[in-house]
């Protein structure tokens, strides 16, 4: 809702505050200023009013005039292309350092004659009024004045968000109101008091009751429609609104000070009579905006006996407008149910002034009374002829009453405030209030039906009591426990990042392409009705494509490798009759290359990287989770395997393949891994004897194919060594001369000790040798031990 | 020049070459100089061994106390030098080894700082389970005293699935599922993700995280609710954060308010909070005759940018690992 300081000190008797501590008083409102701003920002002290006092063109050029102006100590001389500039007019000068909108007055050389400044139209000053040119002042202003005043540019706009549960803040009158129950000042109603001279009525049928409780319709009769008066269409632009006409207008503008809604008919137009009913299926109405809609039975329309002429409360049609051609109109002043306008609103997608306050709720006691403040005004404005009201009421409204109770509200606030106090507050909201010993009765009038229970009340209590003097109070919570959820997530990102990963944050929303390509059954996806684009569409299947668009965007931006993990849900659908099943995964990625600096040497990040940090978690998770080789090619990728926790599937890992890594745009090798969490667990941690006997080991180097796994070489030690064996590592891998192509030799040491002696070196020996036999018998070329 | 005078200037040549030395090497031959088998002090000690009782005593004692003293410096200094000399010499200024250091999303860690505030003061984090992103309307609205059509779903747009499910668009639905399954007094906290049909610029996200806090007891009462959150903005801002409360509008609060934290010359909106609406206590089965309570809520995304001067809410999403580098 936009609104002006001095437009709403029309309505406040002696509005004490200034626009500053107006502006500062809104949010003690629960009414958020978006916008607040001086109309005459920039022009102060640089506009003044003046008279041309000879014209003349620039030699040949007749797009440009040269006018000396006076403006009153002096004259200056100023071109211009206005086409309206005559001798002897005045007119709004600018000089040089006025600011209009974005631009600054200088003086300027135009066609080698000096400018000293600006003849100005209504739109250069902020006021978009339809007039061609150069604005044309009284004959009888002064020269050498400023014009701001009269221009009605000394004034402040509001900018203000009203929440929805408060239409009657939707108009000067209740915002009027609002800050009066606050600051104090009596309401200065708007006049009103129009002689029916005539007593056509209109026929009104109302079909729909519920949908519409009260409708009015008043004929007014030779009206005369013309371009509003300067004054009332420099009110509509300060409201925000655009005038048309003096009729439209009127009804606009009485719209903005009782916050109700108007409509005006050509009466020529209307066909028989007025019509309330629901749209029938594929009905068409062509608007007032020049769109045509089409309707259907869950709107309501105002219509004549063949025809659309309105949906009501929200945009009447093009046909049945007000135009210059009008001469009788139907005054439309009703209430609508909220619901039925909002309905309206979602089916045509169209939200207009009329549909905001409608579709919030109206107010049923203004309906009358704003039709002849309308009927007011067209006399005034457009002469002709007001004629009897006609009303079609269905429904009397009754006004809430509610039992307010001192003890409910002192428990509520959590201290005392006085009976007297309360009473007081509710005074000033100029609600009607009986007291009684314990509690109050109020009468809540029908413009606040958003108050309904007594908590509703409180809050209005409270602002103007002041949020701030409720003191403030920390409650011994003993009886609560607080505590963090146990959830295996914040463990596993801590030992992460630990160890060099970091954690990433990426939308759940995806592109349901980029799903597929790493393995998402369309059938899963969670497809949302109104997405914001295609690549946010469905929701994510796997936490896979936004770690690759993450580490594609960290590489491409210069970042030389990507360690990154993401604890995150992940989505399927279940049918309509179920949410979708969410689970909550682990995803890792590594990519990149390690650059060369003097304490290590350059390389490519690996899937040992991305190993590295499984297994950092692995070793903490129960029961103990496996990999085994698996062709994930469906998944997009390669050197892949499943992780197995207990034989069941809860994930899986590998090498993203090339056509993946071009269509998310990455240059190096990618490997990822998926876990799902919601089945694992970390293992009890209990502490282990540290081994008071010392440990031997044995090498041994063995050459097998370079695409071979060592597993089945440590599994046999590890049937064969047990229980002396008791950890291994890989402490070489080569490949290379003498070693023969398409093969590596990889170097292992075993580590052998017993919890309960020293090993004698034979024993190990013993036990080793015979394991590297069996090696030998199963075809593994030996290259090496070494004890 | 008298045996006694040669064994003064020796002296004083000692003692000027000991000042020179500086290294291992220069130590060595300062040694074999002076004290080795054929050093000037032996040459010398042989001299006096060639003299009279009389004369060899004063020569004798005096060379005899230089050759102890400095054998037991320069054993001294020996050792002190090869100490230094073990280890190389070091550039404090060389880039040290790199660590692989990780780190947690801002996000997380806002999130946890103030669980750990939030759960200091008795509540207890739900959601492990029953805190879906994907929500029935019924939770997420109706229970919440927004009814289909009502005029304040138009504050949050919100993405639909079908005509009932669409991804929550604020944490409150966990508010409704506890109050369905557990007995007050209640006293619970959740944070997870919201949605809400807003395109990515520097201050809007679709989708962003919320934490909210509920508590339901007898008399609970809106001094209680202020109580908390200043406990919570001193623990976020600091001791000397200043706060108010300023009247705002949530359909399922009355009275609501809006807890605002001033930073320089602005009030920032930190908290939505209220009294818990009778209507939604009748909704889930709680007479508002017994039953009252409190909820407050609060955008992390905001909170972190607050606390690391952080001026576009996409940094969060666009996972840069300079940013989470930084925080």
């Amino acid at each position: 809702m936009r609104v002006s300081y001095n437009l709403l000190k029309e309505y406040i008797q002696d509005l004490k505050l200034s626009p500053l501590e107006l502006k500062e008083l809104f949010p003690y409102l629960g009414i958020e200023v978006v916008e607040f701003k001086f109309l005459a920002e920039g022009l102060e002290e640089h506009v003044v009013s003046g008279v041309i006092e000879n014209l003349s063109n620039i030699k040949d050029d007749l797009t440009y005039k040269v006018a000396e102006v006076s403006i009153g100590a002096k004259s200056i001389t100023v071109v211009s292309t206005a086409p309206n500039l005559r001798e002897k007019m005045k007119v709004i000068v600018a000089l040089p350092g006025a600011r209009l909108g974005n631009n600054v007055v200088h003086e300027k050389e135009v066609r080698g004659v000096k400018s000293q400044g600006n003849v100005l139209s209504l739109e250069e000053v902020g006021l978009p009024i339809s007039s061609s040119g150069v604005y044309e002042l009284p004959g009888d202003f002064p020269v050498g004045v400023s014009p701001l005043e009269y221009l009605g540019l000394n004034d402040w706009i509001y900018d203000l968000y009203i929440f929805p549960n408060r239409p009657d803040l939707l108009g000067i009158i209740g915002l009027s109101m609002e800050i009066s129950a606050y600051v104090g000042g009596e309401i200065l109603w708007p006049k009103v008091g129009v002689l029916e001279e005539c007593h056509d009525i209109p026929i009104i049928e109302v079909l729909d009751k519920d949908s519409c409780p009260v409708y009015t319709g008043r004929i007014i009769k030779n009206i005369t429609v013309k371009e509003s008066p300067f004054e009332l269409q420099r009110k509509l632009i300060l409201l925000g609104q655009r005038p048309i006409n003096n009729i439209v207008d009127i009804t606009n503008f009485v719209m903005f000070e009782f916050g109700q809604p108007i409509h005006a008919f050509d009466a020529a137009k209307v066909e028989r009579k007025i019509m309330v009913r629901r749209a029938n299926p594929g009905e068409k109405i062509l608007c007032l905006d020049g769109l045509e809609r089409e309707l259907n039975p869950e709107i309501l329309v105002i219509a004549d006996a063949q025809k659309p002429i309105a949906v009501a409360g929200v945009i009447g049609a093009e046909e049945s407008g007000v135009t210059g051609g009008s001469s009788t109109i139907i005054v439309e002043s009703a209430y609508f149910d909220r619901v039925r306008v909002r309905k309206a609103e979602s089916s045509l997608g169209l939200t207009t002034e009329s549909s905001r306050r409608f579709g919030r709720g109206g107010d049923p006691s203004v309906v009358e009374v704003a039709s002849r403040r309308v009927a007011y005004l067209i006399k005034q404005l457009a002469g002709g002829t007001v004629c009897k009201i006609n009303e079609v009421k269905s429904k009397n409204f009754e006004q809430e009453k509610i039992k307010l109770y001192f003890k409910d509200l002192n428990r509520m606030f959590g201290q005392v405030v006085e009976p007297e106090v309360v009473r007081k507050i509710i005074d000033r909201l100029d609600f009607a209030v009986h007291g009684k010993e314990d509690h109050l009765e109020v009468v809540v009038p029908l413009r606040r039906r958003d108050i309904e229970e007594w908590e509703d009340l409180s809050e209005e209590i409270l602002k103007i009591y002041g949020y701030d003097k409720i003191n403030s109070m920390v409650r011994n919570c003993s009886t609560f426990s607080g505590k963090k959820l146990k959830s295996i997530d914040r463990k596993l990102k801590v030992l992460l990042a630990n160890v060099g990963f970091f954690e990433v944050k990426t939308v759940e929303f995806a592109n349901p392409e980029e799903l597929q390509s790493i393995g998402g059954l369309p059938r899963d996806f969670v497809r949302i009705r109104n997405p914001l684009n295609n690549d946010m569409c469905v929701l994510r299947t796997s936490l896979v494509a936004g770690l690759l668009r993450v580490a594609s965007n960290n590489l491409r931006r210069g970042v030389s490798y990507a360690k990154i993990f993401e604890v995150g849900k992940v989505f399927r659908w279940s049918g309509e009759e179920n949410l979708p099943e969410e689970r909550m995964m682990l995803g890792l990625c590594v990519a990149g290359e390690v650059s060369k600096t003097w304490d290590r040497s350059e390389r490519n990040i690996d899937m040992y990287d991305l190993l590295a940090g499984f297994q950092v978690i692995r070793e903490k998770l129960e029961p103990t989770l496996e990999v085994v080789p698996e062709d994930l090619a469906i998944m997009g990728l390669s050197n892949g395997g499943a992780v197995l926790c207990d034989g069941r599937k809860v994930g899986y890992l590998g090498e993203v393949s090339g056509k993946l890594r071009k269509m998310f745009d990455i240059k190096s090798p990618v490997f990822v891994l998926e876990l799902d969490l919601s089945s694992l667990k970390f293992a009890e941690i209990r502490y282990k004897e540290i081994p008071s006997f010392p440990s031997t080991s044995r090498d041994l180097s063995i050459i097998i194919q370079e695409n071979d796994s060592i597993s089945p070489v440590i599994r046999k030690a590890a049937e064969t060594l047990s229980p002396i064996l008791e950890d291994y590592e890989v402490i070489d891998i080569y490949y290379g001369k003498p070693i023969p192509e398409e093969k590596k030799s990889v170097t292992i040491k075993f580590i052998f000790r017993a919890s309960d002696r020293t090993l004698t070196q034979e024993e190990v020996d013993t036990k080793f040798f015979k394991f590297v036999e069996l090696l030998k018998n199963e075809g593994y070329e030996i290259r090496g031990l070494n004890g | 020049m008298s045996i006694l005078d040669e064994v003064h200037s020796l002296r004083t040549e000692i003692e000027k070459d000991w000042a020179h030395i500086d290294s291992i090497e220069s130590l060595e031959n300062f040694r074999v100089k002076f004290f080795g088998k054929k050093g000037k002090v032996q040459d010398i000690i042989k001299k006096i061994s060639l003299l009279s009782p009389e004369e060899r005593r004063e020569a004798g004692r005096l060379i005899n106390e230089i050759k102890v003293k400095f054998e037991e410096l320069v054993q001294e200094r020996k050792e002190e030098l090869l100490a230094r000399l073990g280890s190389d010499t070091y550039d404090l200024y060389i880039t040290p080894r790199h660590l692989e250091v990780g780190n947690l999303h801002p996000l997380s860690k806002v999130v946890d700082e103030l669980l750990d505030v939030v759960t200091g003061l008795g509540f207890e984090e739900v959601g492990l389970n029953d805190a879906p992103d994907v929500e029935w309307d019924y939770y997420n609205f109706e229970c919440l005293n927004i009814p289909p059509y009502h005029p304040s779903r138009d504050m949050q747009a919100t993405f639909f699935i079908t005509d009932k499910m669409l991804l929550r668009t604020q944490t409150s639905p966990v508010q409704v599922r506890t109050m369905l399954q557990r007995k007050p007094p209640i006293r619970v906290v959740h944070a997870g993700r919201v949605y809400r049909v807003d395109a990515f610029d520097a201050t809007h996200a679709p989708c962003f995280y919320q934490m909210e806090g509920l508590y339901i007891d007898r008399n609970v009462s809106f001094a209680e609710l202020r109580g908390t959150l200043e406990v919570l903005v001193r623990e976020i801002f600091g001791e000397k954060a200043e706060f108010r409360m300023m009247p705002s509008y949530f359909p399922f609060t009355e009275p609501s308010a809006e807890g605002q934290v001033r930073f320089g010359e602005e009030w920032l909106e930190i908290f939505g909070c209220g009294m818990v609406h009778p209507q939604v206590l009748r909704n889930v089965g709680l007479s508002p005759e017994v039953w009252s309570g409190y909820a407050f809520g609060l955008g992390i995304e905001r909170i972190a940018m607050i606390k690391y001067g952080i001026n576009d809410i996409r940094l969060f999403s666009d996972n840069d690992i300079r940013f989470l580098r930084q925080l």
